[in-house]
């Protein structure tokens, strides 16, 4: 099963919507709770790196027999470099953004957490193509 | 005549009054709601009976089924306990003892209340918060409208409410530890909403701690007969009663007040509960300790079956200051605390499948695709004219074969539009 789902980047009126339908789609499936909150968790943070930093995007939703597989594409700058995005506190966003609470540096860290696994595809000027994946019959251990 | 939604839902419906307008339709947060052959419906396994549908209904089709006056008066007399909203309902200037002199007066043969009750629960929620195992957010499960909500929309979240025994359980419990005495006497309690009626009959097993529920609305007109009356004779006297313990709990931020936490979350009304709780889901509340939630617009003042104005009715109890007398320490100074672990839940919350599309995984996948193929046709501003609250409500009712798409009137019209070209052509070629 897939769906298919539009992000506007800049559009922080509109943050959480893509991964607010998603998690419909997950309860409407009747998916263990645990898994609910781990793809909600990390596909929030996809999409908001997405409305931060880039010009549009989409989040597909593909529910497999053995994973939830999320891919979020974008159109927009790219990450140069990728390892130093993946480190905690590390953000290039505008001041503006931080004013707003957002592009702390904790979004790509946190969907590492959250995903049993995870991949990033970047092209500088060009876009970024992020994708995760959660198991579905095995549960990490929640975290106090 | 009313009808019974359901056996153990205590919402009912008055079929006479109900015009099918869609007032609660859209107010419903877990979308239990339909309106078929002009007349509302209710899902009993998505209705978290949060009372949102009594509070917007214009023509006040939507009721409780509960007991009545007139039953206790019937068998003699009967124990009469008090939610702590009871007391705000008539303005600052009463004091404990002549409210329960007025439950008295109307028939009742004694008066207890929650006060205690709540005390002893918010000493417990306190450790539990301070305990190692707690889960951040801990969400409160003070208000039983807020814990079926998270049950049934909000499942990854069911492990995050506060696992300990509802005040209405301790002061059950505590009853029967006082002996026989008082439990052979009938007991009911004085709701302010749906919730707490459903609390008092359904879950703590009927019968067993309570023999019914009656909404405050009421026994209010009775009540303020007598207040009134004695307001005249008694001014001097009243008001200077120090307030009880638990009284400020009818309030949202009441329950925050009674524990030793500096730092929570309070928010009231169901959409704004809603809200909340979908930030908690996507993990951006972890870092806040506690998070009090209630259902109700301002707490359980805001009630469905309370009478006085909410904001009014805050007034009072904030005008009253916090002279609170602890009745688990006698009025001594210092904290209650207890132990903890006597008030764990037994059995934690688990989530009801309510927003389920199907028991099977796979054939649920093939609803969901199908639901998305549908929805594309509607015209997605969510009119609610199909008896639906919004078109990917409808697209869902239709892939379960519970509607069809004529139901939608931009498709009806556009239908009946083509048929009359068609006819129009059908004409001019016979010409």
């Amino acid at each position: 099963m897939n769906l298919e789902f539009e992000i506007t980047g800049q559009d922080f009126k509109k943050a959480g919507e893509a991964s607010f339908k998603v998690k419909h789609c997950l309860k409407r499936l009747g998916l263990p709770p645990d898994i609910i909150r781990r793809v909600a968790t990390a596909a929030y943070e996809a999409e908001l790196n997405v409305i931060i930093y880039a010009l549009r995007g989409t989040m597909r939703l593909c529910v497999e027999d053995q994973c939830i597989d999320v891919i979020i594409a974008d159109v927009g700058p790219g990450i140069p470099d990728i390892q130093l995005a993946m480190r905690e506190g590390y953000s290039t966003a505008p001041p503006y953004v931080k004013q707003l609470g957002y592009g702390s540096g904790m979004g790509l860290p946190n969907i590492k957490k959250n995903a049993d696994w995870m991949d990033i595809q970047s092209e500088v000027d060009r876009g970024t193509t992020l994708r995760f994946k959660v198991n579905l019959n095995e549960r990490k251990k929640r975290r106090k | 005549m009313k009808s019974p939604a359901q056996p153990d839902l205590l919402l009912v419906l008055d079929k006479e009054r109900c015009q099918g307008c869609t007032h609660c339709l859209r107010a419903c947060p877990t979308e239990a709601i339909r309106i078929r052959h002009g007349k509302a419906e209710v899902m009993p396994h998505r209705c978290v009976q949060c009372g949102r549908c009594l509070q917007v209904c214009p023509r006040g089709a939507w009721g409780v089924r509960a007991d009545s006056l007139e039953k206790v008066k019937k068998d003699g007399g009967a124990v009469a306990v008090l939610d702590p909203t009871v007391f705000w309902q008539f303005g600052g200037q009463i004091s404990p003892r002549e409210l329960a002199g007025a439950f008295l007066k109307i028939g009742f043969s004694a008066v207890e209340d929650l006060g205690e009750a709540l005390e002893i629960y918010g000493a417990a929620v306190s450790s539990y918060l301070s305990s190692e195992d707690r889960i951040s957010p801990a969400i409160a499960s003070a208000c039983p409208a807020v814990v079926q909500l998270v049950e049934v929309k909000y499942p990854s979240l069911t492990e995050n409410l506060v696992p300990i025994i509802p005040p209405l359980r301790i002061l059950a419990s505590r009853r029967k530890d006082l002996g026989r005495e008082i439990t052979k006497q009938r007991s009911f309690y004085i709701v302010p909403c749906l919730a707490q009626a459903d609390a008092a009959i359904n879950a703590l097993g009927k019968g067993k701690s309570f023999n019914g529920a009656i909404p405050l609305a009421n026994v209010y007109n009775p009540l303020k007969a007598i207040v009134s009356q004695k307001r005249k004779t008694t001014d001097a006297s009243s008001g200077k009663e120090p307030l009880l313990s638990g009284m400020r709990w009818a309030a949202a931020g009441g329950e925050s007040e009674a524990l030793d936490n500096p730092a929570s979350l309070v928010v009231d009304g169901i959409e704004n509960v809603a809200n909340v709780l979908e930030l908690a889901e996507s993990g951006l509340l972890e870092d806040v300790p506690f998070i009090e939630a209630w259902a109700c617009t301002g707490g359980c003042l805001g009630g469905p079956l309370t009478v006085q104005d909410p904001f009014l009715a805050r007034y009072h109890l904030m005008a009253r200051g916090r002279h609170n007398r602890s009745r688990v320490t006698k009025g001594k100074k210092g904290k209650v605390s207890v132990d903890v672990d006597p008030f764990r839940l037994s059995r934690p919350f688990v989530s009801r499948p309510g927003m389920r599309l199907d028991e099977d995984f796979k054939l649920a996948m093939e609803k969901l695709r199908r639901i998305d193929e549908v929805v594309k046709k509607f015209p997605g501003i969510d009119c609610g004219s199909c008896g639906c609250p919004n078109c990917l409500a409808l697209a869902e009712d239709i892939i379960q074969g519970h509607a069809t798409e004529n139901q939608c009137f931009y498709i009806l019209k556009e239908k009946t539009a083509r048929r009359s070209r068609q006819r129009g052509r059908r004409m001019e070629n016979l010409k």
